[in-house]
C-alpha cells in the first residue's frame, strides 16, 4: 500500500514541530536566566565583600574618623575630574546608556605591554590608569592617581604622593607597592615588552616610600621625565605577579586586563580574539571624584569602510571618521547630517605624513644620499597641490616633524614650494641630464633617473596621491614607478631598508621626540631611522635636546635640530592631516580641547540625556 | 528517402560551418571582433595627442612618437595576421610564421624602438599642440593614463556631467576618461584571454597526448600531477605572487596558464586513450614514424576538436580571474582594467553607476561572447546534437 500523507499525519507533524520549537525556546530562555543568574551573582559576592570590608573597617574605628574628615573639608573635587564634574552639573545629564564604537582591524590581543596596535590601547586607556595626567585646556600636567610630585633640582629624583583612596576593580587598594612593581615587571627580561622597556631604561629605579609614596630616580637627565614617569600605567602587583614564575603564559595571552580605570572587563583573564567584539563594564567601585556616565563600552569589529558607514547610518555605532571626498559628500548627506554633529578640526598630537628617501642600500649610498637631490624631490612634490586634489584641503603642510603650532617648530621656516626651476637647476648642478631625449634625466654614468615609491595599498588617498605626484615629477624627467604592497611585506622591507623611497606616517606627541626616526644611532637594523639617514650635527642636537630638562634651553635646540632637518630634508614632509569626523547626536558635551575633541578623554566627558538614551542595561 | 551523399568537405571546415549557423555565435564574435579591433587600434581610438598636425606647414603625426613598444607589437601581429588569413598555405605553416614573425618583431622593437619613458599629457594640451595649421585628433581625446591634471581634481564625475569637457562615459576616481580606459582595457582582456589560455593549451595537449598514448604508468602519474595542479586554488596563488612579487599582467598571464593546463590535459588525454588503437595510428606505429609526427601529425588533428570547447570557456575563465584581482584592488597600478574600474562603483559611500555599468556589462558581454562561441563548437561537436552532420545529410 502507498504511504499518504492524511490531515491526521499533518497535525501530528505540526504538534511535533510545535514542541520542537518550545523547548528549543525553553532552552534559550533557561540558559539567558542561567546568564543573568551568574551576572548576579558575582554582583552579590562584590558586594558582599564590601560589606565585610566596610564592616571591618567600622569595627576598627577607621572609618569614622576619615568620615568625619571628609564632611569637613569641602566635597572637594580633584582638579583632574574639574571638567567632568562640570558636565555633571549640566541640566540634561544622566548616567546611563553605552559607548558603542568600531574598529576596522582584528585585535590580536588585549594584554597589555604585549599589545601592539592602537585598538587595543585604546581599550586599556579605560581600564588603566596613571599617576598623572594632561589637563585638556592647560595642556599642564595634574595629579590623578598622584596628589603632588616633586623634581629634584638635578632633574634626576621624582617623589610622587599618592592618593589614599584608590582601588583597583576588584576592590584591593592600589599602592605604592603596585607602582614599583610594574616597573620591575616592565623591566624583567622574560617579559615581552621590548618597546616599553626602551623607554623605561633611562629609569633607574622606583621606590616605595611608605604606603603612598614612590620615588622615580633617572640615570640620566630627560627631558620627558615627567611624563615617561607619570604616565606609566599601574598594574595590579597581586593580578599580575604570579605571571612573573609564568612569563611565557603572559606573553601569549589574550586578554589579560585589570587596573583601577573606570571600566573593567567582564571578566579580566576571559577576553579571547575570537569573540570579536570588546566590551567593557562600568567599574562599579571607581574611586574618581566623578562616576562615568556610560554603563558600558563597546568596540565592534567592521573591517569594511562602506560597512561601517552603513553601520553608522543605521545607528550601531556612535562615531564615523571619514575620508577627505567622503566627508565633503556625506556632508550634503541629509539623512547623515540629521543624526549626526560633525567635527573637522586639527587634532594638536596629529601625525604627519612623509616620504622617506633611502639613503643606503645594500652597504651602498643611493641616489637620494646626496642632499640636493632630495632637495629637489622636496621641490617637486607639491604638497599644496595634493592637499587640495586628494584631501580637498582637509590637511596643512607639514614642514617638519615639529607640528606649526608647537613651541618645537620655528615660525620663520616655511614649507617647500613646488619650484620645477630649482628642482630642475639643483638635479642638473649634481649631474642629472636627458642624455638619450627619452625624457627621463640620466646620470654621468647613463642610469636613468628611475624610483620605486612604496606604499600601503589598501589607503585609497595614498593611492590618488601617488598617482599625482608621478606626473609632478614626471614634468622634471623623473620617473617614478607606483609599488603598492601589504602591510606586512611593506614592515619586512622596512626592516630591511630594501625600499628606493616610501611614503608612510609618523604620530606625534605634544613635544615631539625625533631621536628614534633621525637619530643615526637608529639607523641599525630593526630601528626605526630605515632611511639611513646619517647627520653628527643633528646627532649632537638631538641628544641634547633630549637630555635638557629646562625646556627655555631645550626649545631653541629642538628649533636648531629643525633648521638641519629643513636643510637636509630626509624625508620630503608632507602634511598633517585633519579629523573629520560623524558623531551621533544623542552624545552630548562634545567639546573641542587642546587635545582635540573630547570623546573618548578620560575621565570621561560625555553623556547621553535619559530621553534619548538607547541601551537599558 | 533522401539521396546517399558523402560529403566532400573537411571535418574542420564542417565543424566550422555547423558553429557559425547560431545566431548566438555570431554576435559573440561581432562582439570579439570589436574587442579586437578597439584593442589593436586602441592608441588611434583614444589618445590625448593629435593624430596627424600641420604646424608651420611642416606636417607630424605625434601619436606615431609615443607609440610603445607594445602597441608597435600589438599591430604587427594584427598586420601579420591579415596578411596570413589572405594566403592559402597550410594551417601549420602559418601558424610557424606567425609565431616566428611576432617573435622577431617583439626582438626588433626592443632593440630599436625607444619610446619615450615619461609621458606629460597636460603639455598635448598646450599652445604647442593646439595652435596648428590643422590637426587631426582621435575620436576620444583623452588618454587612458592622462588625469586631467591641468583641469584640477576631475575624479567620479558623471557621463556628460563636466561642461568644459566631453566624457561620454564620465571619468574614473583619479580623473581619467573611463571610454578612453575601457578601450584600452580590452587589450588586457584579450591578451590576458589569449596568452594564458595559449600556455595552458601547450602544457596540456603535450602532457594530455603523452599520458593517453601511453597509458600505463604515464597515464598513471600524469593523472595524479593533473590532480595535484587541479587542488591548486588559481586565485590564491595569483594573491599570493602578487603580495611578494609585485603586479605584473604577465605574471598573472603565466600563473594563470600554468595552473589551468589540468582540464585541457585530461580532454586530449581522453581522446588519445580512444585513439591510440586505431588503424591508422597502428599503421603509423608499424610504419617507424617518430614519436612527435604519431602524436602531433596524425593524432592530434583528429582528437582536438573537443578542445575548442574548453579554450573558450577557458579564455572566458582567464578574463574573469584578472577581473576578480583588479576588483579586488590588486591588479595592475594604473594601467587600465575592467575589474579595476569596477572596484571604484562603490566609493565613499556613493553608488557611482558609470563605473558599474560600462565595464561590468563589458566583463559580462565579454565572458558572454566567449560562453556563446564555445557552446556552439559543442553543439557543432557532439554528434548526438548535431542531426544533419555532413555524412549523413
Amino acid at each position: 500500500m502507498q504511504k499518504r500523507l492524511t490531515t491526521k499525519d499533518w497535525i501530528l507533524y505540526a504538534l511535533i514541530a510545535v514542541l520542537i520549537t518550545l523547548l528549543l525556546l525553553v532552552m534559550y530562555q533557561i540558559d539567558r536566566q542561567w546568564l543573568r543568574l551568574t551576572e548576579m551573582q558575582t554582583a552579590l559576592q562584590a558586594q558582599a565583600k564590601d560589606m565585610r570590608d566596610l564592616r571591618s573597617a567600622v569595627s576598627s574605628g577607621t572609618l569614622a574618623r576619615t568620615d568625619n574628615a571628609a564632611t569637613a573639608t569641602t566635597p572637594a573635587v580633584a582638579a583632574a575630574f574639574n571638567r567632568a564634574h562640570a558636565m555633571t552639573q549640566q541640566a540634561g545629564y544622566a548616567q546611563g546608556d553605552w559607548s558603542v564604537n568600531a574598529f576596522g582591524n582584528n585585535l590580536k590581543t588585549l594584554t597589555p605591554l604585549v599589545s601592539s596596535d592602537a585598538y587595543a590601547s585604546d581599550v586599556q586607556s579605560y581600564v588603566l590608569e596613571s599617576l598623572i595626567t594632561r589637563n585638556p585646556d592647560t595642556l599642564a600636567w595634574e595629579g590623578l592617581i598622584a596628589k603632588s610630585w616633586q623634581v629634584s633640582a638635578d632633574g634626576l629624583t621624582i617623589t610622587f604622593q599618592m592618593r589614599d583612596d584608590v582601588t583597583f576593580s576588584d576592590g584591593k587598594p592600589l599602592t605604592a607597592d603596585d607602582v614599583a612593581f610594574t616597573f620591575d615587571f616592565i623591566m624583567t627580561e622574560a617579559i615581552q615588552a621590548p618597546r616599553d622597556r626602551a623607554y623605561l631604561e633611562k629609569i633607574a629605579s622606583v621606590k616605595a616610600n611608605g604606603k603612598y609614596e614612590v620615588v622615580f630616580t633617572y640615570k640620566e637627565p630627560y627631558f620627558e621625565a615627567l611624563s615617561l614617569a607619570g604616565g606609566m600605567s599601574i598594574f595590579p602587583q597581586h593580578f599580575y605577579e604570579p605571571y612573573l614564575k609564568t612569563p611565557q603564559a603572559f606573553n601569549e595571552s589574550k586578554g589579560l586586563l585589570l587596573g583601577s580605570g573606570p571600566f573593567q572587563m567582564p571578566d579580566p583573564k576571559g577576553w579571547t580574539p575570537d569573540k570579536g567584539n570588546v566590551e567593557l563594564v562600568r567599574n562599579e567601585r571607581y574611586w574618581g571624584d566623578v562616576q562615568p556616565s556610560y554603563n558600558r563600552i563597546l568596540w565592534k569589529i567592521i573591517q569594511n569602510d562602506s560597512a561601517r558607514l552603513t553601520t553608522y547610518r543605521n545607528g550601531e555605532i556612535d562615531a564615523y571618521g571619514a575620508r577627505p571626498k567622503e566627508y565633503a559628500d556625506l556632508k550634503q548627506d541629509p539623512q547623515m547630517m540629521d543624526k549626526s554633529q560633525h567635527f573637522e578640526y586639527m587634532p594638536p598630537v596629529a601625525g604627519y605624513s612623509y616620504i622617506g628617501w633611502n639613503q643606503e642600500r645594500g652597504g651602498k649610498p643611493t641616489r637620494f644620499a646626496d642632499k640636493r637631490v632630495r632637495q629637489a624631490m622636496s621641490h617637486l612634490t607639491d604638497v599644496q597641490r595634493v592637499i587640495k586634489d586628494v584631501f580637498l584641503d582637509y590637511a596643512e603642510p607639514a614642514v617638519s616633524p615639529f607640528s606649526n603650532t608647537s613651541k618645537q617648530h620655528d615660525p620663520a621656516l616655511q614649507p617647500y614650494a613646488f619650484n620645477l626651476e630649482k628642482a630642475q637647476a639643483l638635479l642638473k648642478e649634481v649631474g642629472y641630464e636627458d642624455r638619450n631625449k627619452d625624457g627621463v634625466l640620466e646620470d654621468a654614468a647613463g642610469q636613468p633617473f628611475e624610483f620605486k615609491l612604496t606604499y600601503f595599498d589598501a589607503n585609497e588617498d595614498t593611492k590618488r596621491m601617488v598617482l599625482l605626484l608621478k606626473d609632478l615629477y614626471a614634468k622634471a624627467g623623473v620617473k617614478m614607478i607606483p609599488f603598492p604592497q601589504e602591510w606586512p611585506v611593506m614592515l619586512e622591507s622596512l626592516n630591511k631598508k630594501d625600499f628606493d623611497a616610501i611614503t608612510l606616517g609618523w604620530t606625534s606627541g605634544i613635544e615631539t621626540d625625533i631621536y628614534q626616526m633621525f637619530h643615526s644611532s637608529q639607523a641599525k637594523t630593526d630601528g626605526d631611522n630605515t632611511i639611513s639617514y646619517k647627520n653628527p650635527e643633528l646627532d649632537k642636537l638631538i641628544d641634547q635636546a633630549r637630555a635638557t630638562v629646562d625646556e627655555a634651553t631645550r626649545m631653541p635646540l629642538w628649533q636648531q635640530a629643525e633648521r638641519i632637518m629643513y636643510d637636509d630634508q630626509p624625508y620630503t614632509f608632507l602634511m598633517r592631516r585633519k579629523t573629520l569626523a560623524f558623531i551621533d547626536k544623542r552624545i552630548h558635551n562634545l567639546q573641542m580641547t587642546k587635545l582635540g575633541l573630547n570623546r573618548g578623554l578620560l575621565p570621561l566627558e560625555n553623556y547621553v540625556p535619559a530621553a534619548q538614551q538607547k541601551y537599558q542595561q | 528517402m533522401t539521396k546517399h551523399e558523402v560529403s566532400r568537405e573537411s571535418f574542420s571546415r564542417r565543424i566550422w560551418r555547423k558553429t557559425w549557423q547560431g545566431w548566438g555565435v555570431k554576435l559573440g564574435f561581432a562582439w570579439i571582433a570589436v574587442l579586437i579591433f578597439a584593442g589593436v587600434f586602441a592608441p588611434f581610438l583614444a589618445n590625448s595627442m593629435p593624430l596627424l598636425m600641420s604646424k608651420d606647414g611642416v606636417i607630424s603625426a605625434p601619436v606615431l612618437d609615443y607609440l610603445t613598444k607594445e602597441d608597435v607589437v600589438v599591430l604587427v601581429m594584427f598586420a601579420l595576421l591579415v596578411i596570413l588569413a589572405g594566403v592559402s598555405w597550410s594551417v601549420g605553416k602559418r601558424l610557424l610564421i606567425f609565431v616566428v614573425g611576432a617573435l622577431l618583431a617583439t626582438l626588433l622593437v626592443n632593440a630599436l624602438l625607444k619610446p619615450p619613458s615619461v609621458v606629460i599629457y597636460d603639455q598635448f594640451r598646450s599652445t604647442v599642440y593646439t595652435e596648428v595649421d590643422w590637426r587631426v585628433m582621435p575620436p576620444i581625446t583623452y588618454a587612458p593614463q592622462d588625469y586631467l591634471r591641468d583641469f584640477g581634481d576631475t575624479g567620479l564625475e558623471a557621463p556628460l556631467e563636466a561642461s568644459d569637457r566631453t566624457h561620454w562615459m564620465g571619468t574614473e576616481e583619479n580623473g581619467a576618461d573611463v571610454l578612453s580606459r575601457m578601450i584600452h582595457a580590452s587589450r588586457i582582456a584579450l591578451s590576458i584571454g589569449l596568452i594564458a589560455t595559449g600556455i595552458a593549451l601547450v602544457i596540456g595537449v603535450i602532457l594530455g597526448g603523452l599520458m593517453g598514448y601511453f597509458s600505463g604508468v604515464v597515464d598513471m602519474l600524469g593523472m595524479r600531477l593533473v590532480e595535484i595542479f587541479e587542488s591548486i586554488p588559481t586565485l590564491f596563488l595569483l594573491l599570493t605572487f602578487v603580495a611578494f612579487f609585485g603586479r605584473s599582467l604577465y605574471m598573472m598571464m603565466i600563473i594563470i596558464g600554468v595552473t589551468s593546463w589540468s582540464g585541457y590535459a585530461r580532454y586530449i588525454r581522453a581522446e588519445f586513450l580512444k585513439l591510440r588503437q586505431q588503424d591508422y595510428v597502428q599503421a603509423a606505429v608499424a610504419g617507424g614514424l617518430p614519436l612527435s609526427s604519431i602524436l602531433f601529425r596524425h593524432m592530434l588533428p583528429n582528437g582536438v576538436a573537443p578542445l575548442l570547447v574548453g579554450v573558450s570557456f577557458g579564455v572566458a575563465s582567464a578574463i574573469l580571474a584578472e577581473a576578480t584581482l583588479s576588483f579586488l584592488g590588486l591588479g595592475l597600478v594604473d594601467a587600465p582594467s575592467w575589474g579595476q574600474m569596477l572596484n571604484q562603483a562603490v566609493k565613499s559611500s556613493m553608488f557611482n553607476w558609470w563605473m558599474a555599468v560600462f565595464p561590468g556589462g563589458a566583463i559580462f558581454l565579454t565572458v558572454f561572447a566567449y560562453n556563446l562561441i564555445g557552446e556552439a563548437f559543442r553543439d557543432a561537436i557532439d554528434p548526438k546534437l548535431s542531426r544533419n552532420a555532413g555524412v549523413n545529410g
